[in-house]
């Protein structure tokens, strides 16, 4: 503490460490605390449509599959002072030919606030058409919708969760060779 | 002079700390990070402002040669 430089330096290092161990406090504080997300989520498979349809960059023919589904959420439960946005997504899962589980995210999106979580979405194209690993989808049976969510807070770790479970269909048969391109 | 830079060590110690846990209590309580941002960066401030520049309070007991 003898200089000017000295004295700078001294307090500019036990700023940082007192940042930190505020940091870690904000995050443990977040984490640990109750944070019961009571989501009610009710994912319903509306209609499907499957066609053959052009990649829109690659030249392989392959089968998609279009959904559309309703969705009623609420997650603010999820949104406390130290969350700086939500991510949640619609994943089709199902089992398959080639794996015994396949996964596919369907639909996304980002909640920056709070009053953005509460969703009601109704007759909602999925983002993005999903095809099988295999090229082929017809008549997969057991195919469910659920919700996931991803906590990204400002200072923390990041979590994650899932709610709501449609209930399991089959998608139909191929429909006719209609040119459309993948990405509706 | 030793005991100036035992008042400087002390007080930036004190400030910074109490600094920390009024900026966490700010934003626990206002529910908003952006207050324990501000409130933590205005204490340390406030910490550099009175340590850093070489008042003559830390200069009360100078070293006789």
């Amino acid at each position: 503490m003898h200089s000017s430089l000295v004295r700078v330096q001294s307090v500019f290092s036990f700023f940082t460490t007192v940042t930190f161990c505020v940091a870690a406090f904000i995050a443990l504080s977040t984490v640990l605390s109750p944070t019961n997300p009571t989501a009610t989520v009710d994912v319903r498979k509306f209609r499907v449509i499957k066609g053959r349809a052009h990649q829109y960059y690659a030249s392989k023919v392959q089968e998609y599959a279009f959904i559309n589904f309703d969705l009623d959420a609420d997650l603010g439960s999820l949104f406390n002072w130290n969350t700086k946005q939500v991510f949640t997504y619609i994943s089709a899962s199902y089992p398959g030919s080639k794996f015994s589980e396949n996964e596919a995210v369907i639909w996304d999106a980002i909640l920056p606030h709070r009053s953005a979580s509460r969703l009601h979405l109704k007759n909602e194209r999925a983002k993005y058409n999903i095809n099988d690993i295999t090229g082929k989808f017809s008549d997969r049976e057991n195919i469910t919708l659920s919700l996931y969510w991803n906590v990204q807070p400002h200072v923390g770790v990041l979590t994650w969760g899932s709610v709501g479970l449609s209930e399991a269909f089959t998608l139909p048969p191929l429909e006719g060779k209609e040119k459309v391109s993948a990405k509706n | 002079d030793f005991e100036g830079q035992n008042l400087a060590e002390s007080l930036t110690t004190t400030i910074i700390a109490f600094t920390g846990i009024l900026a966490f209590i700010a934003g626990w309580v206002l529910s908003d990070l952006k207050y324990t941002v501000y409130v933590g960066l205005s204490g340390t401030t406030l910490a550099f402002l009175a340590v850093v520049p070489p008042w003559p309070m830390y200069n009360r007991n100078p070293l006789v040669w």
